[in-house]
């Protein structure tokens, strides 16, 4: 296990690799100096190229992509060219208010799923199964954005129960909480019911059945435990994508995030600052997936034999 | 299998402690609407606190270190220049100078206003300029400004001179470059740099920074250059989407927004809580045209002049503005100094497809770019639909505003573009970096005429005030009418949306808003 563990970090070198090659290959690429946006419209050729200089961008793309490697591997991911301060800092500032909305989308995924999923498994072919797949399919395809401003409009506006922005404690979090978990309680759900259908028609539940063991204890004993297992994975990804892809609903709700840092660097071409946000994403995107991966080997016996080996 | 009940059960508290631990206990703007209202009996009551939402992010305190609009609102609260606009007059006065004098158009003397106190305690002196000048030099939004300077002469505590490099008759505009506000020489010698820039001499005190979420500001108790703001808390909070902004502001959770959306002006008009703001903006919308490219017809002015008289610049504005715009008739902004009001080039279809019959111009092709901005595009589509009235096909492309830029510095194949222009300062200003040949980056329509530049640089050089409006009104109408670079469509409207008891929101037409005197009267 240990030996499987120390693999994978290993292996996320050359992904940590690719990814800052990509992407700062990627913004180099694209149009737009921020030396030109930055600087005031009188400054002289001098003055601009001094600009250039005291940011780093001086010298050819490859040599600055290997200063800032060097510098990367130090563990500094460079000074925003906008803010002029430290990017780790920066990225740590806004991180803690990502989390929180990450997990407590999941929160609100997780109870909107799991009873959605099983009651639809058990329902099978009934109302209630397609009741819950139509719920789920609007989850999935309802634009966030849209959904966001709908709830604002609701809870904030017309019953006045809920703030519309900002991140001033509990109550803050509960619109975009519910927002962003919509969408992956949808995709939950549909994992929940199939998963759930699966372990059904196996045979030791019928065995169950036929021991004379009530249905309610069946489904939530003996099927609900197997059928968590393939869930715990989607919980990874699901986790990795609520931390990178809430932009929509950190901007709606004036959340504090990363997302709304990355994308504001980008848009600004502040090169580090957005090569340093995805790499941050990146690191904990994997790590996340590491974790769930030994969660997994730890709930499946299976799994930790096959490690073992 | 009761691991997995463990390990989701664990999963959920791991959560729920995340998500409901952190951030509750932060000092985090109260409630307006539990606000209790200060003052004694018999004195009118202000709301204790007034949050104004921003669209764009707030990032640092230190005025040399940004040139970005939502960090600059927020300085002005906190720093002081030594000139500035009063938003009252639209005149260029001293802030932090209580009077100067131009000995020459190379050498100023300045006086500074007595006893103007820094939140520091300290007492502003002429070692706090000298110092603030001295950290300029190397900064790239000061060292501009400060590079004019060639001998600055400390004559007492109170007054200095400087000699210029160059004449500049002007040059008490140059202090009021917003990167220029004046920082405690002291605060820096006994704090650490991250705390001394937060050290001013303005109304409000720098209090918290959320990143991402809010910049709080607190009254200056001892402030001397100003009165005692009556509201007691200005908090500045970052609300990017417009939606969102209107949202909170009908909620009652802000006092002002910032940048309301085109589709809200009406909504804020008629309300019977809130208003809209309104102030016609300095920036120059214009139709431009590269006078460089000689492989394209864009290069001859008649072709320029025959465009300015087939431009319904009425229709334009309705789409691109939704009638939010008032119409130019000349290059120059309205409110500036200097400005002569000219009839400029009429709208004049008949004249316009006779002049491009003569020059062969019907049916040909134009290829437009501008950046992605909504009314960029709608003035770019307005332009293509007009155009097609005339038998021209215009090929638009649209780009962010940094590639944008990268294109109209680099690529000498440009033929004609939407951009804006607002001239910050003085009236030379207004001309020399966008026409004048060696005026600055912003030189996008390569008019290359050395005569203009002569007039430019001999109005800016002529102490004679008469004489100057003469050739000022001499390159309006040369511009405008005869070598059009660009065709000026409209200075936008600026708007704000706030509660309709909130006062002391300014605009300023084309720098920076000020909000020092925001306040609210409670009954």
């Amino acid at each position: 296990m240990i030996r499987y563990i120390i693999k994978r970090f290993l292996m996320m070198i050359p992904v940590l690799l690719a990814v800052s090659f990509v992407v700062y290959f990627l913004m180099d690429l694209a149009p737009g100096d921020i030396v030109g946006m930055m600087a005031p419209p009188d400054a002289t050729e001098v003055e601009i190229e001094m600009m250039r200089k005291e940011m780093g961008l001086d010298g050819t793309l490859p040599e600055r992509y290997f200063r800032y490697m060097k510098n990367l591997l130090k563990g500094d991911l460079g000074m925003s060219l906008s803010m002029k301060r430290p990017v780790i800092d920066i990225f740590f500032e806004r991180f803690p208010a990502t989390l929180k909305l990450a997990f407590g989308s999941i929160i609100v995924a997780m109870i909107i799923s799991i009873p959605l999923g099983i009651a639809a498994a058990t329902h099978h072919r009934s109302w209630l199964d397609g009741a819950s797949m139509v719920t789920a399919m609007l989850g999935l395809s309802m634009p966030s954005f849209w959904l966001g401003l709908l709830l604002i409009i609701l809870f904030s506006l017309k019953l006045g129960w809920l703030p519309s922005g900002g991140s001033d404690g509990f109550l803050s979090i509960i619109l975009p909480a519910i927002t962003l978990g919509a969408a992956q309680a949808g995709n939950l759900t549909r994992i929940t019911r199939s998963s759930m259908l699966e372990v059904i028609r196996q045979d030791y539940l019928r065995t169950a059945r036929a021991k004379g063991v009530s249905e309610k204890k069946v489904i939530y004993k003996h099927a609900l435990k197997n059928a968590l297992i393939p869930i715990i994975t989607i919980f990874g990804s699901t986790l990795g994508n609520a931390l990178g892809g809430a932009v929509a609903i950190e901007t709606v709700f004036s959340w504090p995030g990363v997302g709304r840092l990355t994308v504001s660097a980008i848009n600004s071409r502040d090169m580090t600052l957005a090569t340093g946000c995805i790499i941050m994403f990146t690191i904990f995107f994997t790590l996340t997936m590491l974790l769930v991966d030994i969660a997994y080997a730890y709930v499946d016996p299976r799994i930790k034999a096959q490690y073992s080996k | 299998m009761k691991k997995v009940t463990k390990f989701l059960i664990c999963l959920l508290l791991i959560s729920l402690l995340i998500t409901g631990c952190s951030g509750g206990d932060k000092d985090v703007p109260s409630d307006p609407k539990t606000e209790t209202p200060s003052g004694t009996s018999g004195e009118p009551k202000y709301k204790k606190e007034i949050i104004i939402a921003i669209a764009d992010e707030f990032t640092t305190i230190d005025p040399m270190e940004t040139t970005a609009e939502s960090n600059q609102i927020v300085q002005d609260c906190t720093h002081d220049l030594l000139t500035d606009t009063n938003l009252l007059t639209m005149q260029n006065e001293g802030e932090l100078v209580d009077s100067w004098e131009m000995i020459e158009p190379d050498h100023w003397r300045f006086k500074l206003k007595e006893n103007v106190r820094f939140h520091d305690g300290t007492i502003l002196d002429v070692d706090d300029v000298i110092f603030t000048f001295e950290r300029g030099k190397d900064k790239s939004t000061t060292s501009a400004y400060i590079s004019k300077i060639k001998d600055f002469i400390k004559v007492d505590d109170l007054t200095f001179e400087v000699k210029l490099h160059n004449g500049d008759v002007d040059f008490n505009y140059v202090l009021a470059a917003n990167s220029l506000a004046i920082l405690s020489k002291e605060a820096f010698e006994t704090m650490p740099e991250e705390e001394a820039v937060k050290i001013g001499t303005g109304p409000w005190k720098f209090e918290e920074f959320v990143p991402g979420d809010y910049v709080s500001l607190v009254r200056f108790e001892e402030c001397t250059l100003y009165d005692v703001p009556n509201t007691e808390r200005l908090v500045f909070r970052m609300i990017p989407e417009a939606s969102s902004r209107m949202i909170a502001l009908e909620n009652g959770e802000v006092d002002a927004i910032m940048s309301p959306s085109p589709t809200d002006y009406n909504r804020l008009s008629e309300s019977s809580n809130l208003k809209l703001i309104t102030e016609t903006g300095r920036g120059q919308h214009f139709i431009g045209f590269n006078c460089s490219n000689t492989n394209s017809i864009v290069s001859n002015p008649e072709f320029r002049k025959a465009i300015a008289h087939a431009i319904n610049k009425e229709e334009m504005v309705i789409a691109a503005w939704d009638g939010y715009a008032q119409v130019s008739t000349s290059i120059m902004c309205r409110d500036m100094e200097y400005y002569a009001d000219i009839e400029g080039i009429p709208y004049d279809p008949d004249k316009a497809k006779e002049m491009l019959k003569e020059l062969n111009a019907e049916g040909i092709t134009l290829n437009l770019i501008t950046s992605d901005a909504s009314h960029r595009v709608k003035m770019a589509e307005n332009f293509q639909a007009q155009m097609a009235r005339y038998g021209i096909t215009v090929n638009v492309e649209f780009m962010q505003q940094a590639a944008l830029i990268e294109r109209l510095q680099n690529d000498k194949n440009t033929e004609v573009f939407v951009l804006s222009w607002t001239p910050g300062m003085n009236a030379d200003y207004m001309y020399r970096n966008p026409i004048h040949s060696q005026g600055g980056r912003s030189f996008y329509a390569n008019l290359n005429n050395s005569e203009i530049d002569a007039l430019i640089d001999a109005a800016a050089a002529e102490v004679d005030t008469t004489k100057r409006a003469q050739m000022y009104e001499e390159l309006q109408v040369r511009l405008t009418t005869e070598l059009v670079p660009w065709v000026p469509i409209a200075q936008a409207t600026l708007t704000m949306g706030a509660d309709k008891d909130v006062t002391g929101l300014l605009l300023h037409p084309g720098l920076v808003h000020q909000f020092k005197t925001a306040e609210k009267i409670i009954n």
